[in-house]
């Protein structure tokens, strides 16, 4: 079957429109309507195919692939949960690795973050469980490592990203109200760990999903925050935080569970209680994609809006599981895919 | 890659897959991938990648 005539079941969505966000700033606004259905190719928005597969080797074991960069003609494929880097040619044939899991000053005991940093040629890895930041060069030397990194106020980064001036943003989700309700938001961290400044403090309270992926980073080189304790999208830049893309659901919300932490939720949800929960999203060119609902019917499903339809956005739903899991779950979900 | 999707395609999937998912089928078919069930379990991931238009 070729790929062109891959017809994928959507569901569609409804409407869209323009509303007033945040300081009077405008950003659009994608209203879904979950029990409605549409038919689309997915040839209206893709071009072609390329299928890369990626040569085992002894050394080379992948367990998942939780984000992928391409710099140089290589493929640098990140496994958190095997704690190691990839190096592949284009071809998908293996070249090197960075891993370097213990507790010895150029080596991580966790790995809950990589970035890459392509102007200085280096991967960036966060360690949660000690607390530190560690800069490999490609060829898997470590050149720096910072002890001590992001510790303020008990925070745990959950996230973070590299903006081009060296500093960090960290993101630690939303936990609710028995966890230091307040504290929990966006903030700014130096090249040296350093406190910086608060970027955003989450003024509420619901269930939230847990959020392993925040950040992206958008073609005019600012920094993208996908926020879905508050069902918006953002991007960073001169320091303030400013509307990209609001989503609205024609159905049950975590803030209709406002004042309810993640363990209260909990008894709600075993009563079918169910809200429908963005997990992620991808921006790639003029597609979005955002992988919704896990909280409703058990199932996952996915909206695409295409920014090229002048006013008109069109949000679809893939409803097929089997779509899902082997197409563009891995294909939305570039930075981790939970099969 | 600002308009390329990257999609991991485990071909151990096939195991548990092979009657419903007709789409990774197709994918390992036109990889070439087949043999026994043990040497598909094996294999690394492919990469799939998307070029949007």
């Amino acid at each position: 079957m070729k790929f062109r005539e891959l017809v994928v079941v959507f569901s569609l969505l409804a409407m869209l429109g323009c509303s007033g966000r945040h300081d009077g700033l405008e950003c659009p606004t994608v209203v879904v309507d979950p029990n409605s259905r549409d038919v689309i190719r997915m040839s209206d928005f893709v071009e072609r195919v390329e299928y890369i597969p990626l040569e085992k080797t002894d050394e080379c074991l992948i367990r998942e692939v939780s984000r992928v960069f391409e710099l140089d003609n290589e493929l640098i494929v990140v496994d958190k949960k095997d704690k190691s880097i990839f190096f592949f040619d284009r071809s998908g044939h293996y070249r090197r690795k960075i891993s370097k899991r213990g507790r010895a000053g150029n080596e991580y005991v966790s790995m809950d973050a990589v970035m890459l940093d392509a102007v200085r040629r280096q991967l960036i890895v966060f360690d949660l469980m000690s607390k530190k930041l560690l800069f490999y060069s490609l060829d898997g030397v470590c050149e720096k490592v910072v002890p001590r990194f992001g510790v303020f106020e008990d925070r745990y980064i959950r996230d973070m990203i590299n903006l081009p001036d060296g500093n960090f943003l960290c993101y630690s989700y939303l936990h609710g109200a028995n966890q230091n309700y307040g504290t929990d938001g966006v903030w700014e961290v130096s090249a040296d760990g350093e406190f910086v400044r608060w970027i955003q403090k989450f003024d509420l309270i619901h269930p939230a999903a847990t959020v392993d992926y925040a950040f992206f980073h958008r073609e005019d080189g600012t920094v993208g925050w996908m926020c879905v304790e508050y069902t918006e999208d953002y991007y960073y830049d001169e320091a303030k935080v400013r509307p990209l893309l609001a989503y609205e659901v024609d159905g049950p919300t975590a803030m209709d569970f406002s004042g309810m932490n993640n363990n209260d939720y909990a008894f709600r949800w075993a009563k079918g209680e169910m809200f429908n929960d963005r997990r992620y999203t991808q921006y790639r060119g003029d597609c979005v994609f955002t992988c919704w609902g896990s909280e409703v019917e058990n199932h996952r499903y996915y909206s695409l809006y295409d920014k090229r339809r002048d006013d008109a956005v069109s949000v679809n739903w893939i409803m097929l599981s089997e779509i899902r899991n082997c197409c563009l779950q891995g294909s939305i979900d570039f930075q981790k895919n939970r099969f | 890659m600002a308009n390329v999707l990257v999609a991991p395609v485990y071909p151990a999937m096939l195991l548990t897959n092979k009657k419903s998912c007709r789409i990774l089928d197709a994918v390992l078919d036109r990889l070439g991938i087949g043999g026994s069930e043990e040497i598909v379990a094996e294999l690394n991931p492919v990469l799939q990648l998307m070029y949007l238009k």
